[in-house]
């Protein structure tokens, strides 16, 4: 069954890159977000199996919407995996004892984006 | 009788003659013997009879006669009499004379008088008196030939004569003392008779008062004349038989004389009075008497109301005769009441009441009358509490007449309870005494009594008390031998009005030796002279002997100590020369310590000490200048309470412990909070604390301030982490986009395909826009790029940045409004531009839409000085002089000034000292959200945005400002920003009007 996945990030073309590549390389039905908020508003409304959260946001950054997500009852049990341009393993840990499920450091390809997140959230190939 | 041989010679008829003439002369001889012989027999006779002793003495003394009666009278035993020996007579007689030294003077006195004729009176040891009467004995030729005594005993009637001579004294003296006069008054004839006594007494002489009636009278007194001649007349008529009249006369001195006339009539048998006689006594003295008498009742009365005893007389009968007002006080008895008590025994039943024992109160009165003899004294008790001191004595005239008895009352409640207290303040005085270890005595100040000793005196002196009672000095006797000469005079006489304290020896009867101390003080009577003294005397042999012990262990002490300071100056040597030799080295000790602290004092860097507890115990002069507290408000503060801030405190406590046992890397970086509250971060290098044992006693922490290269480090690892950010992010689409495309996963003719191209090159021109923008900026601040200054007209600058930022501000739906303005200046023109541009940029992305961006340029004037300083109005048009540019109204789009626009055409205040004039100004204000006060400044500075996710929504890396700045200063100007939150930003550029000189 395809998995459906929650891309919330404020850069266009980042989220249209990940999108085509989770399409492309794994056949995953994408939904973009291009905020925070946005992104807590779709979590909440439809099922996913994951969600890729970007740190790096206006407004309501990757962590704060993390938190929200985890918060609430509806989201809280979908995986949330975190994108980051920072490569400082130190952070990386940071994030990991927060409750993220993972840390994926860009850029990145998009076959390497799905292998990360299928290990990370340990999905049968 | 002898004849002279001479005679022989004679002839017969001489001598015949001579016989003849001596036969008749024999003849006559015998008769005139034969008469001598009867003379003498009737002398004799007359002699033997005479009732008085005779004595007759011839010339040589010799006794020749002496009758019976002689003898009787001198009672001469007859052995003696009959030796006739007249000294022996003499001499017998001598020892019954009351004077016989006198009688011996009187008698040679008489025999060198021969002729005298002495007449004198003998008195004798046994009462007799003797009359003596001598007189010489002559021949009748007048030869003395002895003497004759006559020796006559008239002791009765020198006895009659004395009494009589005592009986007329005594009448004398009783009429005179009593002046009493008789008198006598004829009345047949007239004749009146006055005792001379009553004249005398009156001052006169019998011719100054005669005996006659009339003169008496006239000497009466004239208001008693009448009375007293009626009285004498009612006698001599016969109408009394006597009468007694008191009157008065005039004594001679003037005064009058008080007179007790007695008469009695004596009547023939017809009753005719033929005498009158009577008596006159002066009783001036009775009547004065009898005034002093009244007089002295009154007193007495008076003394008596005042008496604070009630008095109450009572006579012979036992009745109240007299009383006080005090008594009535006393008894409660109304005086109303007192007066109609007539018998005593109602005043007795009266207060009988008030008594607790009213029987024995009676016996006691009742004992007392019965007993005049007796003065009573004893005390009555009452039962409201009061006790009466009664005293009583009898009333006895001057002749031992008993009139009754007087009773003193006293309220003695007073006193009685004061006694008590007294006995009860003894009582504990003695208890306390008794009990006391210590002898307390009071003695005289001689010590001749003893009042009081104690009776420790039997412990300590092994003396009973009684025996120093009887011999107050006998304690003295008890002193040791050395200790008696060494104790003052003062002791053992009279005692000191100062206060003593002595200690000596006493030896007890068993011959122990007791040390005691002895202080006595005087105690002084109201005169300040010292009445008796007392003291105490305290057993200290223990003390003594503990003293010795001590005093022995000192001396053995002090013999250690000669031993051991012996010991102590070798090792003293020694010890100096080592002293010597670490003097030397504290001195490079002391100056590697002084270097040290100059270090410490001087360097730049944090120096701090705590101890074990982490208590602050030194810190440098900087420490304190970058923490802002004083050295006094550190030291001995805990660092980690006050240095630390409290969520790291737990952390920096658990470090600092480990630090003290070396357990953790003694170099380190940790923050530490000022005094106004500001973190510093600090560079640690710790170094443990050692005492001169070894043990670890504190640490000391040399420390450098890195705040702000922390600061930069921090915002360098931001600038990086946003670069880092910045430079994947697009790198992240172009990375995927062109991996996707290459891998074959999107179809390279599809659509998708298409957007991820758009993708990879919106990618690519950001990392140019990027890369330039760090490259401008490190060759700005490196010097590497210089200005190139040309002549710029402001104004064309001006409408080429609106030029290129028209389209911008279009697509951002932000009105641009210009002023006009024109100005030549010197400046490169293409840097200008990038600042105008990047503000204008700025203040577009920042804009919401709809809003307005205003630029506005001035040409400002020089500062004014005072309080006006570094505030400037701008310059009207031509009124500046300057060497080149003029002042004209470009062509340009132009529109209306907003309120906002008009501040800047205000006095502007500068927030920094301006070093020119004039200067142009420009200002890009617009109606963005604002810019925090507390980032005002620091937007200016590298890699600082107000927000970093403005650098993905707006654009822009945070170089921009500090380009702008990097230029503006190259310039020689300045550049900052003013804003309201929520309302707006103004940014400010201020260039140079005038080429510097």
């Amino acid at each position: 069954m395809s998995k459906r996945i929650l891309v919330i990030d404020d850069e266009g073309g980042v989220r249209k890159v990940i999108q085509i590549s989770l399409e492309a390389a794994a056949g995953w039905e994408v939904v973009t977000a291009a905020s925070g908020a946005e992104g807590l508003l779709k979590a909440q409304q439809e099922t996913f199996d994951a969600i890729l959260l970007d740190v790096m946001m206006p407004e309501l950054d990757g962590l704060a919407t993390f938190d929200q997500l985890k918060s609430h009852e509806t989201t809280q049990h979908t995986p949330m995996i975190l994108l980051t341009a920072k490569t400082s393993q130190y952070e990386h840990q940071q994030f990991i004892q927060r409750g993220v499920m993972g840390v994926i450091t860009k850029p990145f390809r998009a076959r390497h984006l799905v292998a990360q997140i299928q290990t990370i959230l340990n999905w049968v190939s | 009788m002898t004849y002279p041989i001479d005679d022989l010679d004679k002839t017969h008829e001489q001598l015949l003659a001579e016989i003849e003439q001596l036969r008749a002369e024999l003849g006559d001889r015998k008769r005139i013997e034969e008469d001598l012989r009867r003379s003498n027999a009737l002398l004799q006779a007359q002699r033997e009879t005479s009732v008085a002793g005779i004595w007759v003495v011839n010339e040589h003394r010799e006794v020749i006669f002496h009758n019976q009666r002689f003898c009787e009278l001198w009672r001469i035993p007859q052995s003696v009499i009959a030796t006739n020996d007249y000294w022996l007579i003499l001499k017998t007689a001598l020892t019954q004379l009351q004077d016989p030294d006198q009688f011996v003077a009187r008698v040679e006195a008489v025999y060198q008088n021969l002729e005298e004729i002495s007449h004198d009176e003998i008195f004798l040891k046994d009462g007799r008196i003797l009359e003596r009467h001598s007189a010489p004995m002559r021949s009748s030729v007048g030869v003395y030939y002895g003497r004759v005594w006559h020796f006559q005993d008239i002791t009765e009637r020198k006895q009659a004569q004395e009494a009589l001579r005592q009986s007329q004294e005594r009448y004398v003296l009783a009429t005179r003392s009593a002046r009493v006069g008789v008198w006598e008054l004829n009345p047949q004839t007239g004749e009146f008779y006055l005792d001379p006594n009553i004249k005398s007494s009156l001052g006169y002489s019998e011719i100054e008062l005669p005996n006659s009636c009339e003169a008496w009278f006239s000497y009466c007194h004239p208001e008693d004349q009448a009375a007293v001649f009626e009285m004498s007349k009612a006698c001599v008529e016969g109408h009394r038989s006597d009468f007694a009249i008191e009157h008065r006369v005039f004594h001679k001195d003037g005064s009058i004389r008080w007179l007790m006339a007695r008469g009695t009539a004596l009547q023939d048998e017809q009753g005719i009075t033929v005498r009158l006689i009577g008596t006159t006594t002066d009783i001036t003295d009775l009547k004065l008497a009898e005034q002093a008498l009244r007089r002295s009742n009154a007193m007495l009365k008076v003394q008596q109301d005042a008496a604070i005893d009630g008095i109450l007389i009572t006579n012979e009968n036992q009745q109240a005769v007299s009383y006080n007002q005090r008594f009535c006080q006393l008894w409660h008895i109304p005086e109303e009441t007192i007066s109609r008590i007539e018998h005593d025994r109602q005043l007795r039943e009266t207060v009988l009441d008030q008594l607790t024992d009213p029987e024995e109160f009676l016996r006691q009165i009742d004992y007392l009358n019965q007993h005049p003899e007796i003065i009573g004294r004893d005390e009555i008790f009452f039962k409201d509490g009061r006790i009466f001191d009664r005293y009583s004595a009898a009333v006895k005239s001057f002749e031992g007449d008993d009139f009754g008895r007087i009773w003193y009352f006293r309220d003695i409640t007073d006193i009685k309870q004061i006694e008590a207290a007294l006995r009860q303040n003894e009582q504990k005085f003695l208890q306390l005494t008794q009990n006391i270890r210590d002898v307390f005595f009071i003695a005289a100040p001689d010590y001749s009594q003893m009042f009081y000793i104690s009776p420790a005196y039997e412990e300590i002196w092994g003396r009973t008390c009684s025996s120093l009672y009887q011999n107050p000095r006998s304690w003295m006797a008890a002193l040791h031998p050395d200790d008696q000469a060494q104790l003052p005079p003062t002791v053992k006489t009279v005692c000191s009005p100062l206060e003593q304290s002595l200690e000596y020896r006493i030896v007890q009867p068993t011959g122990d030796i007791r040390w005691v101390l002895a202080r006595t003080f005087p105690i002084l009577d109201q005169a300040g002279q010292v009445e008796r003294i007392a003291g105490i005397v305290k057993d200290i042999t223990d003390r003594k002997r503990i003293e010795a012990e001590l005093k022995q262990y000192q001396d053995h002490l002090e013999a250690l100590v000669i031993e051991r300071t012996t010991e102590l100056n070798q090792i003293n040597q020694r010890l100096q020369k080592e002293l010597k030799q670490r003097k030397q080295v504290e001195a490079v000790l002391r100056e590697a310590e002084r270097r040290w602290r100059t270090v410490m004092e001087d360097v730049r860097l944090l120096v701090i000490g705590v101890d074990t507890q982490l208590n602050i115990t030194y810190v440098n002069p900087f420490t304190v200048e970058v923490l802002g507290y004083t050295r006094k408000e550190l030291l001995e503060k805990n660092f980690v309470e006050t240095l630390v801030s409290p969520q790291n405190q737990i952390a920096a406590q658990t470090y600092a412990q480990e630090l003290l046992i070396q357990q953790v890397p003694a170099y380190f970086q940790r923050d530490i909070v000022t005094k106004s509250g500001e973190t510093r971060r600090v560079a640690w290098n710790i170094t443990q604390l050692r005492d001169s044992q070894g043990a670890i006693n504190g640490l000391l922490g040399i420390g450098e301030d890195i705040t702000e290269r922390h600061q930069v480090e921090q915002m360098k690892d931001e600038f990086i982490s946003v670069m880092s950010h910045e430079f994947r992010t697009p790198l992240t689409a172009i990375h995927g986009a062109v991996d996707l495309m290459s891998d074959g996963l999107i179809d390279l003719q599809s659509d998708r395909a298409q957007q991820l191209l758009e993708i990879a090159a919106e990618g690519t021109e950001r990392l140019v826009y990027l890369v330039d923008n760090i490259l401008d900026l490190e060759r700005l601040e490196s010097g590497k790029v210089g200005l190139v200054k040309r002549s710029y007209d402001i104004g064309e600058l001006i409408l080429r940045a609106i030029d290129l930022m028209q389209l911008v501000a279009d697509d951002a739906g932000v009105h641009l409004s210009v002023s006009p303005f024109s100005f030549s200046l010197q400046l490169d023109g293409d840097l200008i531009l990038q600042v105008l541009t990047n503000l204008l940029s700025n203040a577009i992305k920042f804009s919401p839409r709809g809003s307005t961006v205003w630029l506005n340029t001035q040409l400002m004037n020089q500062p004014i000085e005072g309080e006006q300083a570094n505030r400037f109005e701008p310059i009207e048009a031509g009124t500046l002089s300057q060497p080149a540019g003029t002042l004209s109204q470009p062509a340009g789009t132009l529109s209306q000034p907003t309120a906002l626009e008009n501040q800047s055409k205000k006095l502007l205040s500068l927030p920094f000292s301006l070093s020119f004039s004039p200067y142009i100004l420009f200002s890009i204000q617009d109606q963005g959200r604002g810019i925090p006060p507390d980032q005002i400044e620091a937007i200016f500075e590298r890699f600082q945005q107000v927000d970093v996710s403005d650098s993905r929504q707006k654009g822009g890396t945070g170089l921009g400002l500090a380009i702008c700045r990097s230029i503006v200063q190259q310039h020689g100007g300045y550049i900052w920003a003013e804003s309201v939150l929520g309302t707006g930003s103004c940014f400010y550029v201020l260039l140079p009007a005038l080429e510097p000189a």
